[in-house]
């Protein structure tokens, strides 16, 4: 066994310079061999008959000139030397690179909470510091006691001398290799776990009311999306005229504007060259004698460069895709003429295939939101239940503390064999009394409900 | 090639000189990483944890690349300085075969001896592997060699000879392998027993080249309760065994309880044994407990 003893003081002697070489800091900077020096000097110390063969050749070999060199006396301990230093090298090397596979999750965990923002626990922040902090510090001194490894090797390194401070050193660095095998395979899943639970189990705020109010007063309001459009030309030149103004601004707006406004006008006076084809000068005189020239104009064709200056702006309408749009102010102008019931056409519109499939979504919306509004308010009458359930918990609490108080009390005085004074009794008496009244209210209140809470948010 | 013992002394010398460079180089690149661990160190100091981490986690990367760059260096220059000890090892061992080949053996006392055996053990050279996931090579630590794998001339293996009554696993050194016999010609260790034995490839058992380091590659070691075979300190055979601890430091031994019937417990108490000579167990129906 005394073999056994040998090798722990050995590896006391051994972690000890090699995590004082990490920590000393300012000294090294300076000075290289001072560090050395230093480790020897506390070496020294601890005067093991073993010592000899571990101490710092390499610091040795350090301080000798070119022509000493190095013997092949020194090989056996110098490779050892500096097969610590190598491995404590690798050692490192793999920390820092742990260290930065670390820092960047945390910090891309980080990004996400800060998104996702509210409703995260206190728990889950502890569970991220404590992750974050002891690796951090790990990497550094390389020991799992890194403040108190720390401020020990800060004494030491400031007067070395003291024996009783490096026999510290080595009892720590020697229960040091256990504590890591305990610390490090930590699990923090069941903190996970719990923290992902919590906001369900929280107590319900007024936030969380305020929120579903918010809620329900939205949703209810859907008469936007049930509008219908007037019949029109959406999409058949709106769209491909916008389509082609972005085209003409993404293009160089200064000098290919005439050509593209060139093209512009080319497909659309296409339709027109067709639309005078089609609407021969005999319709288009009658058109004109029936329609005054100052009509108003459908509010979808207000792009008057794209026809000649001289066309009168109702022959504008005498395409094939103004057809719907004439034909609409037709309808107008003759029903102000006295010749149409200006009912007709409406009934006309409602046998559109498109009209009919937009109702029919309208209706799906509606019954989803009606739908969506009760369940809504179903949960903020739970959630108030369950917020004047809890301030009655609450209620009970301290009620409970101060029976449990004037409970001491009255041991304290039995104890001392001292009365209570009537007064005392009184108070313990009606704080027994109001307990057993919230309880009665809490019993008052429906019971299902704490069940309806938990299953709320799926049902729906 | 045939070193005259001149040639050897120059080249060692030449080595011892390079060596002694690379030290100096070390040194000062220990200085350097010293230098940004310190800041890195005194950054985490300054900011606490939760404010304004963007900054403190920018300039915190920033210091780890750093000291990763220096610790690579530093990496490669330690493995150079020991790639160099290795070649002066080498050489001597080419010398020393040579020697004893001319036939002036040099006789050593028992002590010596088990002095050699330990110390050769401890200058094993340690494998320390470059990413935590690396493959140790075969002959390193607890990894055996690989099934073709043929100990060359001076290396030491265990083997299985026959003694007065009983078969004992023995320490011993490779005189030759003969490839078309499939035999190899091995020396045992021990000068007094002076005997050359001719055993078939299966009765020898390479030793370990290399060290594995605990703290970087543990997973090349025997693990606690492994049942190996140890060679029982201040002997030269080696023993069925159970792995009590292995080590948890580069030059720490195992720490083995022989299969002994002497003890009640049909057990040594714990000895240390040096990583080099505690190999995995051979088909054991020829084991016994007796020195």
């Amino acid at each position: 066994m005394s073999g056994k003893g040998k090798q722990s003081s050995k590896k006391a002697v051994v972690k000890m310079r090699e995590s004082g070489k990490t920590v000393q800091s300012s000294a090294l900077n300076s000075d290289a061999s001072a560090e050395n020096t230093d480790a020897t000097k506390s070496l020294s110390i601890l005067k093991v008959a073993d010592n000899s063969r571990l101490l710092p050749r390499y610091s040795s070999i350090l301080q000798r000139n070119v022509e000493e060199g190095i013997g092949m006396e020194d090989l056996d301990t110098l490779q050892l030397e500096l097969e610590m230093l190598l491995s404590s090298v690798v050692v490192r090397h793999r920390m820092l690179q742990e260290e930065i596979a670390n820092l960047s999750s945390v910090e891309e965990r980080r990004d996400k909470r800060s998104k996702s923002g509210k409703g995260l626990s206190l728990l889950d922040k502890k569970v991220r510091e404590e992750k974050f902090k002891p690796k951090e510090l790990n990497a550094k001194t390389q020991s799992p006691l890194p403040l108190k490894l720390f401020k020990q090797k800060a004494i030491t390194s400031s007067n070395s001398q003291v024996i009783p401070n490096v026999h510290e050193i080595s009892r720590i660095e020697g229960s040091k290799s256990e504590s890591p095998k305990l610390l490090l395979p930590k699990n923090d899943t069941p903190n996970k776990f719990w923290a992902s639970v919590d906001p369900y189990c929280t107590d319900i705020m007024s936030d969380d009311i305020k929120l579903l109010e918010e809620l329900i007063s939205t949703h209810s309001d859907i008469n936007d999306f049930k509008k219908v459009p007037p019949l029109g030309r959406h999409y058949s030149l709106i769209w491909t005229h916008n389509d082609l103004l972005q085209e003409e601004d993404a293009a160089n707006p200064n000098r290919d504007k005439k050509k593209s406004r060139s093209d512009m006008s080319l497909l659309v006076g296409k339709n027109d060259k067709k639309a005078h084809s089609i609407a021969g000068p005999l319709t288009q005189r009658l058109v004109s004698a029936l329609l005054e020239e100052n009509v108003y104009v459908a509010n979808n064709n207000t792009d008057n460069k794209l026809f000649r200056d001289s066309d009168p702006p109702v022959l504008r309408d005498l395409t094939i895709q103004n057809s719907i749009n004439l034909e609409l102010r037709m309808h107008k102008e003759l029903v102000e003429q006295g010749i149409l019931e200006p009912d007709a056409q409406k009934k006309s519109q409602e046998d559109d295939e498109i009209l009919t499939e937009i109702k029919r979504c309208q209706q799906e919306l509606t019954a989803l939101s009606n739908h969506n509004v009760t369940q809504l308010k179903r949960l903020l009458n739970l959630a108030q239940e369950e917020s004047k359930r809890q301030a009655l918990k609450r209620k009970i609490g301290t009620a409970d503390n101060e029976v449990i108080e004037h409970y001491k009390k009255l041991i304290l005085a039995k104890q001392r064999k001292i009365p209570l004074t009537k007064k005392e009794q009184e108070k313990a008496w009606s704080c027994l009394r109001e307990r057993e009244n919230f309880l009665d209210q809490l019993n008052m209140l429906p019971h299902n409900n704490v069940e309806l809470i938990g299953f709320g948010p799926t049902t729906n | 090639m045939p070193f005259t013992a001149d040639a050897a002394a120059t080249q060692i010398q030449e080595r011892l000189k390079n060596l002694y460079h690379l030290v100096h180089e070390i040194e000062t690149h220990r200085v350097r990483s010293e230098h940004n661990l310190n800041n890195i160190m005194k950054s985490y100091e300054k900011v606490t944890p939760e404010d304004k981490v963007s900054p403190y986690y920018q300039q915190k990367l920033k210091n780890l690349n750093a000291a990763i760059g220096d610790s690579q260096q530093e990496e490669e220059i330690l493995r150079k300085a020991l790639g160099k000890i290795n070649e002066i090892r080498a050489i001597r061992n080419e010398r020393r075969i040579q020697a004893r080949n001319a036939g002036n053996k040099e006789t050593i006392r028992r002590g010596a001896l088990m002095k050699m055996v330990l110390s050769t053990a401890q200058t094993l050279p340690l494998y320390v592997g470059k990413t935590p996931g690396a493959k140790p090579p075969p002959l390193c630590g607890a990894i055996p060699a690989e099934p073709t794998y043929i100990a060359k001339m001076g290396d030491m293996v265990a083997a299985l000879v026959k003694g007065s009554e009983e078969e004992d696993w023995i320490l011993a050194e490779v005189v030759q392998f003969n490839p078309t016999t499939n035999k190899y010609e091995v020396d045992d260790i021990d000068e007094e027993q002076k005997d050359r034995h001719i055993l078939s490839r299966r009765r020898v058992v390479p030793l370990p080249l290399m060290r594995a380091n605990p703290e970087t590659d543990p997973h090349a070691l025997f693990p606690k309760g492994s049942i190996v075979m140890a060679l029982y300190p201040q002997t030269t055979c080696f023993y069925k065994a159970v792995v009590n601890q292995s080590p948890t430091t580069a030059t720490e031994e195992y720490e083995v309880l022989f299969e002994d019937a002497n003890y009640a417990s049909g057990y040594s108490p714990p000895l240390n044994v040096a990583q080099r000579y505690v190999i995995s167990i051979k088909e054991s129906k020829k084991n016994k407990s007796q020195c």
